[in-house]
C-alpha cells in the first residue's frame, strides 16, 4: 500500500513545511514578548512534521526519524529547563537569576535579550514538545492493526 | 494512651457475639418447622432434605440440623447477596461516568442545602 | 534548604532517562534506583527536620518572600510542609524505592523499560509534588502528572487487553474527575483571587460564598473518585489488578492516599478549617457548615468500608482481591478524616485523624507488601487465579510468609501495625458515634473472610499449576523482606508512633491555632 500523497500535496508540502517550521520558531523564540510560548510554538513546529508524515508516508518518515535520537532530545529539553530553573537555587528554585544579575538575557524589558531565563526555558520546552508530539505522532502512524 | 489491654475489649464484643449467635440459634431452632437433631455432619439443603438442591457455594457446609432450618434461609440471603456483588464486573464508561457524577451530584446537594 | 531537592532529584531522573538508556540495557535500571535512593534520602531529611522542629516549611519558589512586589497579598507558588506532608513523602519515596527494586526483577521480561522507569519517576514526582504543595493551582498540576503517569503505567503492559481496557476507563473517568476539580480551583480563585491555599482559607471565612461552598463539593466529589470511595471504586478494581504489580503495589499503596484522601484532609482542614467556621459560625457570621461535609465523608466512608471488604470476599483473581480490600481501607482512613471533621476540636476528633493518617502509612506499607507478594506469584506461576494457586507454602515458603504478615497486619492482628491504626480508628469513631464502630467492625469481618480464603489457598493440597514454582530472584525478595520487617518493627511499638509522631501529625493538621494559615501570614506581618 502507498502511504505517501500525490504530487500537488508533496509539493505544496515542500513549500509550506519551511514556512510552519520557522513560523513556529518564532512563536518559541520569542515567547517572553508575544502571546505563545514554548509549548505553542513547539506544537506549531511539530505541525510541520505531522504535515512531513502524512505527504510523505510511513515509510519516508521511517528513514528521516530517528526515535532514540528524538527521545534523547527530548530528556535534553527537560533537562535544560531543570537546569536552568536551578540556576538561582542560592535563593529559590526558579528563582531568576539571570535577570537580576546576570551575565545574559538581562536587556530591557521588551527587547528579544531579556526576561532572564525565560527565553531559554521556552527554547527548552520548545525542544521537548516537538520532539514529543513528533514521537507520539510517529508511534502512533507505525501502529496500523489493519495492515497485514 | 491505651495499650494491649484494650484488646481483651475484642474478647468482651466476641463473647457477646456468641451469646447472641446461639440464642439465634435457639429461635431459629424453635420457628423452624421440621427441625430435629441428627448429629454432627448433617449436610445442609436449601429445602431441608432435598438432596438435589445443594446451596451453591457452600457445598462443604455441614450442620447439626435437618429440616427447614430458619439459619439456612440466612445463609441463603447471605449468599444472595454474594452474588449481587459477583455479578458486578467491569462495567460500561458511562456507568463509570454516571456514578461520578450521581456522587458529585450527593456532594453538591448536600452541601448547598445544609452547608 | 533541601526541599526543593524532592523535586528536583526524580525530575532530573526521568528527564534523563532517554538519555541515560543510550549508554546501556542495565544502566538504566541502577540509574533508577539511585535516582530513587536520593529522593528517600532526601524525604527522610525534611521529615526529620520537620518532625524536630515542629514548623512548618514554607518554601516559595522564585524569590524569598510569597509576598508581590507593592502588594500585601502572596502572589508566588509556595510549598507548605507540615508533618503530614512530610509523613506522606517519606512513605511515598520509601514505597517507591522498594517499588523500583522489586522492578529489577519482575520487569526484566519486558521491553520499553527506559519509558517504564521514567513513568514510575514521574508518578512519584507527581505525589511528592502533591503532599508538599501550598498552591492550589500548583496541587492540580501535580495531581494531574500523577495521574497521566498512573494512566500510562495501568496501560503499561499493552499486549493484554485488560490493561487496555482498564487504562482507557481510567482515563476518561480520572480526567473527568480532574476536570471538576479544575473547576473547583477556578470557582475559588474567581470568587477570592489567590491560589495559596492558606490564604484562601482566611478569605474564604472572611466571605464564604455559596461559590466556595459549590467548589468544596467539586473538590469533595472528584477526591473521592481519585480516593476510589465506593460509588465511583469500579476504575480501582480494574486498574489495579490490570497493571504491573510493582505499579499496583504504588497505585493501591500511595497513589489513591497522596492523590485522594490526602487531599481531600488538606482541603478539609488547610482551606476550609472546621474550627474556624465553627467559631464563625458562633458569632453569627456567615460560614460554611462543615459538619455537613463531615457527615457526607462519613456516609461514604461507611458504604466505602462495607462494599469494598465484602466485595474482596468473592473475588477469585487475588489482585482483584486486594483491589478491593483497598477500596475497603479506604473507607477506614475516610471514617476518621470525617470523624476528625464532625468532632473537631475535641479528643475524639484528634485521635480520628490520628488514626487516619497512621493507617495511611500503615496501609501504604501492608498494601506495597500484598501486592509485591501478588507479583512475585505471577511472576513464578503465571497465574492470579485463586483456584489454581493452591499449595504454594511449600514451594515458596518466604512469599507465603510475606502473605501470612501482611493478611495478618490488614485484618489488624495485634502484633501487627495494622492493629494500632484500626483500633484507634474504631475507639475514636466509639466515642463519637457507636453505629459507624460497629460498621467499621463489621467491614473487618469480611476483609477477614476474603483473607482467610486467600491463605487457605496458600497452605492447600498442592495443585498441578505450582509444581515447577520457585521463590523469585533476589531483587523481588528483598523488597518484600524489608516490607516484612517494617511492618513487624512498626507493630512492636504502635503507641509509641501513635504518640511521637501520628498526634503530632494529626495536630499539625487539625491546626487548634491557625499554624497553616500563621506561617503564611508571617510573610504579611499583621494582617
Amino acid at each position: 500500500m502507498k502511504s505517501d500523497m500525490g504530487l500537488i500535496v508533496k509539493t505544496m508540502a515542500r513549500a509550506t513545511i519551511p514556512l510552519i517550521g520557522i513560523f513556529g520558531a518564532y512563536v518559541v523564540s520569542h515567547g517572553h514578548l508575544t502571546p505563545g510560548g514554548g509549548f505553542q510554538g513547539g506544537a506549531t513546529i511539530a505541525g510541520a512534521g505531522v504535515l512531513f508524515i502524512i505527504a510523505f508516508g510511513v515509510g519516508e518518515a521511517k528513514k528521516r526519524i530517528n526515535k532514540s535520537l528524538y527521545s534523547a532530545l527530548e530528556g535534553l529539553g527537560g533537562l535544560v529547563f531543570l537546569g536552568v530553573a536551578m540556576l538561582g537555587l542560592s535563593v529559590a528554585f526558579f528563582y531568576n537569576t539571570l535577570w537580576h544579575n546576570g551575565p545574559i538575557f538581562n536587556g530591557k524589558p521588551g527587547t528579544l535579550l531579556s526576561a532572564g531565563y525565560l527565553p531559554i526555558m521556552n527554547l527548552a520546552v520548545g525542544l521537548k514538545v516537538y520532539t514529543g508530539l513528533m514521537s507520539a505522532v510517529f508511534a502512533i502512524a507505525l501502529f496500523r492493526r489493519w495492515r497485514k | 494512651m491505651f495499650g494491649y489491654w484494650d484488646a481483651l475489649y475484642f474478647l468482651y464484643a466476641f463473647l457477646i457475639g456468641l451469646i447472641i449467635s446461639y440464642l439465634l440459634m435457639k429461635w431459629a431452632e424453635k420457628v423452624s418447622m421440621g427441625t430435629r437433631r441428627t448429629g454432627d455432619g448433617t449436610k445442609i439443603y436449601i429445602s431441608g432434605e432435598d438432596q438435589d438442591k445443594v446451596i451453591p457455594h457452600f457445598e462443604h457446609l455441614s450442620g447439626y440440623f435437618t429440616g427447614r432450618h430458619v439459619m439456612w434461609g440466612l445463609i441463603r440471603g447471605v449468599h444472595r447477596m454474594f452474588l449481587v456483588f459477583r455479578r458486578e464486573h467491569t462495567g460500561l464508561l458511562t456507568d463509570y461516568v454516571a456514578y461520578l457524577l450521581i456522587t458529585i451530584a450527593i456532594v453538591l446537594g448536600a452541601l448547598v442545602i445544609g452547608g | 534548604m533541601t526541599l526543593p531537592f524532592l523535586i528536583i532529584i526524580p525530575l532530573f531522573g526521568a528527564f534523563s532517562m532517554p538519555i541515560v538508556s543510550l549508554l546501556g540495557k542495565k544502566i538504566k535500571e541502577y540509574w533508577a534506583v539511585i535516582v530513587s535512593g536520593a529522593t528517600l534520602a532526601v524525604s527522610a531529611k525534611i521529615f526529620y527536620t520537620v518532625w524536630k522542629t515542629n514548623e512548618i516549611i514554607l518554601y516559595t519558589l522564585g524569590s524569598d518572600s510569597p509576598i508581590g512586589k507593592g502588594v500585601k497579598f502572596p502572589i508566588r507558588i509556595v510549598w507548605e510542609v507540615d508533618l503530614f506532608g512530610a509523613l506522606l513523602a517519606l512513605t511515598i519515596a520509601f514505597v517507591g524505592f522498594l517499588a523500583v527494586i522489586y522492578s529489577l526483577g519482575y520487569m526484566k521480561h519486558d521491553t520499553g523499560l527506559e519509558k517504564y522507569y521514567t513513568l514510575i519517576l514521574i508518578l512519584e514526582l507527581g505525589m511528592l509534588g502533591i503532599v508538599i504543595t501550598g498552591d492550589i493551582f500548583n496541587f492540580y498540576v501535580f495531581l494531574e502528572i500523577m495521574s497521566i503517569a498512573s494512566y500510562a503505567l495501568v496501560a503499561f503492559r499493552n499486549d493484554t487487553w485488560e490493561g487496555i481496557e482498564a487504562g482507557i476507563k481510567y482515563m476518561f473517568v480520572g480526567s473527568l474527575a480532574s476536570s471538576f476539580i479544575l473547576l473547583g480551583i477556578a470557582l475559588l480563585y474567581g470568587q477570592y483571587g489567590t491560589l495559596t491555599m492558606s490564604y484562601l482559607a482566611i478569605k474564604i471565612a472572611e466571605n464564604p460564598t455559596l461559590v466556595a461552598k459549590i467548589a468544596l463539593a467539586f473538590f469533595i466529589g472528584g477526591l473521592l473518585f481519585k480516593s476510589g470511595a465506593v460509588p465511583v471504586h469500579m476504575w480501582l478494581a480494574d486498574a489495579h489488578p490490570a497493571a504491573p504489580s510493582s505499579i499496583s503495589a504504588m497505585l493501591s499503596g500511595l497513589v489513591i492516599k497522596a492523590g485522594g484522601v490526602y487531599a481531600v484532609a488538606r482541603i478539609v482542614f488547610g482551606i476550609f478549617n472546621p474550627g474556624l467556621h465553627a467559631y464563625l459560625r458562633a458569632f453569627n457570621a456567615p460560614a460554611v457548615n462543615m459538619d455537613v461535609i463531615g457527615w457526607v465523608i462519613v456516609f461514604f466512608a461507611c458504604l466505602t468500608l462495607l462494599v469494598g471488604n465484602a466485595m474482596a470476599v468473592v473475588q477469585t483473581d487475588m489482585k482483584r482481591l486486594f483491589a478491593f480490600s483497598s477500596v475497603g481501607q479506604i473507607g477506614y482512613i475516610l471514617l476518621g478524616i470525617g470523624i476528625g471533621t464532625l468532632a473537631y476540636g475535641t479528643k475524639a476528633g484528634e485521635l480520628a485523624l490520628a488514626g487516619a493518617i497512621y493507617h495511611i502509612v500503615n496501609h501504604a506499607l501492608i498494601k506495597a507488601l500484598l501486592f509485591l507478594v501478588a507479583g512475585a506469584v505471577i511472576h513464578q506461576v503465571g497465574t492470579k487465579n485463586l483456584n489454581e494457586l493452591s499449595g504454594l507454602a511449600k514451594k515458596m515458603p518466604l512469599t507465603t510468609f510475606s502473605f501470612v504478615i501482611g493478611a495478618a497486619a490488614i485484618i489488624g492482628l495485634p502484633p501487627l501495625n495494622g492493629f494500632a491504626s484500626k483500633w484507634i480508628i474504631y475507639e475514636s469513631s466509639a466515642m463519637y458515634n457507636p453505629v459507624l464502630a460497629a460498621i467499621a467492625v463489621v467491614g473487618t469481618v469480611f476483609s477477614l473472610a476474603a483473607y482467610t480464603r486467600v491463605l487457605f489457598t496458600f497452605l492447600g493440597r498442592e495443585s498441578d499449576m505450582i509444581k515447577e514454582a520457585k521463590e523469585p530472584e533476589k531483587s523481588m525478595i528483598i523488597p518484600m523482606l524489608i516490607l516484612v520487617a517494617v511492618i513487624i518493627v512498626m507493630g512492636l511499638l504502635p503507641w509509641q508512633i501513635s504518640d511521637k509522631i501520628m498526634v503530632p501529625t494529626a495536630r499539625m493538621l487539625e491546626q487548634l491555632n491557625g499554624e497553616y494559615i500563621m506561617a503564611l501570614l508571617k510573610f504579611i506581618g499583621g494582617a
